[in-house]
Formats: C-alpha cells, structure tokens, sequence
C-alpha cells in the first residue's frame, strides 16, 4: 500500500498506457472491462465521433451549460441596466411619449445580448474547458497516433489513476483486446 | 433487411384496451354533447362563446398536428420516425372541423361584431369591411379553408401509410417522398390558411382589432398544444405497456426539446405583436389589449406571461427535466392547460368585458368538440400500425440516441 501512495505523488513522467483496437465494438468492449477491472481516468481517440463514448467512459455531464447560461443571464442584465442607466438616469428624455425606462423597448436589446453573450460564452468556454488551442498532446508520442485520425480507435489508461502501474496497464488493455498496447511518455 | 422490424403484434393497439378507451370517450362525448345542448338552449350567447373557444383549441391542435407531419417529411427526419404515426393520426383528423364548425355557422351574429347589422349601419370601416365580412361569404371561406387544409392532409396521410405496406426499402422511400411532395406546399398553406382562419374566425371577434401576426401566434399555440398531446398519447401507451421499447427515452428527450422550442416561439410571437402595438399606441390597434386589461382579464394578460412563458421556459430548460417520464409528463398536462387559458383569452374578454367570468358550458363544449377529435383519432389509432413499420426511417429511430 505504501508503494501505491508513492507512485501516487511521483510524476513519472508517462502520459499513460495506450492500446489500439480495430473498431468501434471492440472499443467499447474494452472499455467496458477496462472499467471493470476499475479504472477510471480514461480516455478514448477515435477517427470519427461516436454516440454514447462519453457514458461509456464514465464523463460527468459538461459544465458548459451552467457557464453559458451564466453568461446569458449577465448579457440580458447588462442590457437592461444599461438602457435604464442611459434613458432614465443619465440623459432623461422623453420620446414618442413612452415612459423613460420600460421593459417593452428593452426585451429585444436584452434577448440581442444574451443571444450574443451566450454565442461567445459557449465558444470561448468549450475552448477554455478543452484547454483549446493547444499544440501539443502527449497521445502524439504514441507510436500509431497518425492512424487515430484514420482507422484505429485507441484507449488510453492515464498516469493519474489510481491504480496506474505501467506494465500491468499494457497487460490488461491487451486482454481487453488490443491489438498493440504501449506505454507513452508525457 | 427483410423488414425484419415489420409487422410485429407489439406495433398495433390490443383490441380490448382499444375498444374499453373508445366506449369511454363515446361516453364522455355523448353526456357533454347532451349537456351542451341543453346549455344552448339555456344560454345560447354564452353557448357560442364557449362553443368556439373549444373549437379554435381543439382546431388548432389539428392544425398544429398538420404542421408537425408535414415538418417530419419535408425535413426527412429519421430521429422522430417511432412518433410519426401519432402526429399522422392528430392531423388527419382536421376534416372533422368542417362538421364542428356547422354550430359556429349558426352564431355569426351572437359571435361578431360584423355581423350586427345594428352596429355596423353606424360605423362606415364597418361599412366598407361588408364586401369581406358577410355572413355568406365568411361561411363559404370557412368551408373552403378546411378543404384546402383537409386535401394536404389526407392526401399526405395516404402516402404516409402506404409505406406500411410496401415490399423493399425502395419502394418505401418513394412512398415517403411523395409524402413529402405534399407536405412541402402543404407546409405554406397551413401558414397561409391558419393565418385567415385566426384572423377571421378569432380575431374579428372585435371586428375592427388587426395584427398580421396573430395567426403566427395561434400556431405557435396549436404547436406546442399539439406537441404536448403527442408527448400525452406516447406517455399514455407506454402506461399500458405499449411501444415501450420503441419509443425510448432519447425520443421523449427531443419531445421535451420541440415543447421547449415552441414555448420560446410562441413568447416571441406573443411579444412582437403586443410591442408594435405598444410603440406605435394607435387607437385601434391597442384596443385588443384594451379589452383584456378590464378587470380581471388584466391579471390574466400579465399571469399569461409567466405561465405561458417564463414559469415553463426555466422548468424546460435543464437536460434532466426533458428525460424522465414525470416531470415531461407534467409539463405536457401543464402546457395543454395554459394553451387553453391562452385561447380563453383571446375569445372571452369580448363576452365578459368586465372580467372573467367562468361558466360550466366553458367545460362541457371542450369536452364535447375535444371528444369528438378524440374519437376520430382513436379510430386512426388502430386501422393502421402505431409506428411507419415499411419505413426505414424507423429503423434509424430506434437506434438514435441524443448526444
């Protein structure tokens, strides 16, 4: 047990145990005993997306949402307070005969800026989550990784789980399947 | 692929719930037509106000059910084949209006201004409005609009079942676009058309009130009425254990996905018509919010807001809420009733100027005309599969799956 919190503290300077199977079925087969054996940090590449890969690896829903709805609801205030600021305090004037401030005149602005609010909330917050743009990921230093964009489907058992050990990684993920497993460096 | 999928027992209703649901809704029918009548007779004015209240609901939901097949098969969607034949069936039900609208024929001069010879004679726009507003006229169009709605529908109806018994997938397909050769100007004259009839039949209620987009609105109404009735139906039966794997809950996630969308369609709508009319303040066109911020009728105009829109809109909002059966399900009751309130508004105010004012013929007329759709649908409900069993497009639905 000693030795298990150690490794847990060492950076050991690998990015994880990889494995690459044929196709999708067998993607998912391996993933479903990879979980079992009970492994958590995974992580999946593929060539094109596949429906339920998120459940099956175990992700928590995205938080993305509650950040662009944050955004949304700052945008729709940020309108109203601002329309309010300018047309009822700042520079009162009466137009048209309509009351210095009123919500009718003020929805569309505030339904404009949330909508614009959200659009760049939900853009720059799915890069900020994926930490995106980035030049470098260590699944690079695998040795197929150009066939990940082609035909191979790779599972990859990362260093900061638990019961990461190197060896034993690449063991199980060629009992699951894999056609070729290796570990891969940071 | 043999139809591998195809008729299947599990694809069609068991005869014994089909007929014990049926005798309940005969029944139903049978005593709240008894009690409408009676009603008529007691207070017909009263009568004609429910009366076509119940009718516009009900009508619009049809309508609604037109809009939402005929989207399916202009945009070729796969994902909502398992719920197709439910729309189908809510659509072709839309010939019944042109026997439900007869009692409406007979309350023109209860029902409209325009047709109270005592006040047109002393208003000249009324006058002039004559050649257009005419008893005779206004019967005829209203005939010839449920033709034209009638026609789409049962003609994209027949190709929507024929695909059930098609032999190959090609056959099937070419079934389908022929479905779809209907729907797409089908699609422009249910615009077209629920655009007169809202315009006609409710909003020339108060005969000189106008919006362009009041038809808009009202669809926008009968859509998510209509959609809340679907996600009712597939509820309903998967209660009586029926297309339980069929209709799964990815697909009762894009349910709560469309009542969603139309709630915010339906506010925008709402909105655009009452800010126009709100900025340019012009005597005749404020005076339809001016009938419904009398009394009573004020807490409903302002209520409606929140419960047609924002109450709703911040339920649905959230993943989890659209993939139970529960709480969808309670949204879908929830939105059928404000839809009704949304249409009480909009024909009531011109009975009960001073404010609302609840009758039981308000009751029994829904009960009457919804039961009489219900009844037709439900005989739909079993001359053909529950599901487009020939339609590939079925085959891709049961795999689908929201990401």
């Amino acid at each position: 047990m000693a030795l298990l919190n150690e490794r847990d503290t060492v950076d050991n300077g690998l990015y994880g145990a990889v494995g690459e199977f044929e196709d999708e079925d067998r993607l998912f087969d391996a993933i479903e005993r990879v979980r079992h054996k009970g492994y958590s940090k995974l992580e999946a590449y593929t060539p094109f997306a596949l429906h339920g890969l998120d459940e099956a690896l175990g992700s928590k829903p995205s938080k993305l949402g509650w950040f662009v709805l944050c955004c949304g609801t700052l945008g729709a205030t940020a309108a109203a307070t601002f329309i309010w600021w300018s047309g009822a305090i700042d520079y009162p004037i009466v137009v048209g005969g309509k009351p210095l401030f009123a919500f009718t005149f003020s929805i569309p602005i505030m339904f404009e800026l949330m909508i614009l609010f959200s659009a760049f909330g939900s853009l720059y917050g799915m890069l900020g989550i994926n930490r995106l743009p980035r030049f470098y990921h260590p699944i690079f230093n695998y040795t197929n990784s150009e066939r990940i964009t082609d035909d191979s489907f790779v599972l990859a058992i990362e260093s900061e789980d638990p019961q990461f050990d190197a060896d034993e990684c690449v063991r199980v993920l060629e009992e699951a399947g894999a056609r070729y497993a290796e570990v891969v460096a940071k | 692929m043999e139809h591998g999928i195809a008729k299947r027992d599990d694809y069609y209703l068991p005869e014994g719930l089909w007929k014990k649901t049926r005798n309940r809704i005969l029944i139903v029918g049978i005593v709240a037509w008894l009690l409408t009548i009676i009603g008529a007779f007691v207070d017909s004015r009263q009568f004609f106000f429910s009366y076509i209240t119940a009718f516009w609901f009900c009508t619009i939901i049809a309508v609604g059910g037109m809009f939402w097949t005929f989207v399916q098969f202009v945009s070729g969607a796969a994902a909502s084949a398992t719920i197709r034949r439910i729309m189908e069936n809510i659509a072709v039900c839309i010939p019944l209006a042109a026997v439900l609208f007869i009692p409406v024929a007979f309350g023109l001069h209860d029902l409209y201004t325009w047709a109270n010879n005592a006040v047109v004679q002393n208003d000249p726009v009324l006058l002039e409005r004559g050649a257009f507003f005419n008893t005779t006229i206004f019967t005829i169009r209203a005939f010839i609009y449920i033709g034209i709605l009638s026609f789409f529908a049962l003609k994209v109806y027949r190709h929507a079942t024929r695909i059930d018994a098609t032999r190959s997938i090609i056959d099937g397909l070419a079934e389908s676009k022929k479905a779809e050769r209907w729907g797409a100007p089908g699609l422009v004259f249910v615009f077209l058309v629920a655009t007169m009839v809202a315009w006609e039949w409710i909003m020339s209620l108060d005969a000189r009130a106008f919006s362009t987009i009041f038809g808009v609105y009202c669809l926008a109404n009968g859509a998510l009425a209509c959609i809340s009735v679907i996600t009712l139906v597939a509820l309903w039966l998967r209660h009586n254990g029926i297309l339980e794997n069929t209709i799964t809950m990815e697909h009762y996630h894009d349910l709560g996905k469309w009542m969603f969308t139309v709630i915010v369609f339906w506010a925008y709508a709402g909105f655009a018509q009452y800010m126009l009319i709100w900025y340019a303040n012009i005597p005749e066109e404020t005076q339809y919010f001016f009938h419904r911020y009398q009394g009573t009728w004020y807490a409903v105009s302002v209520s409606l807001i929140f419960a047609h829109f924002l109450f709703p809109f911040l339920f649905m909002i959230g993943r989890g809420v659209k993939r139970r059966h529960a709480t969808l399900g309670f949204a879908a009751v929830y939105l059928l009733i404000v839809c009704y309130i949304d249409v009480y508004w909009m024909v009531l105010p011109m009975l009960h100027k001073t404010g609302v004012q609840v009758h039981w013929l308000d009751f029994t007329t829904l009960a009457a005309v919804a039961s009489s759709y219900a009844y037709v649908f439900w005989g739909r409900m079993k001359s053909h599969a529950l599901v487009p069993v020939g339609d590939i497009r079925l085959v891709q639905s049961l795999a689908f799956r929201n990401q």
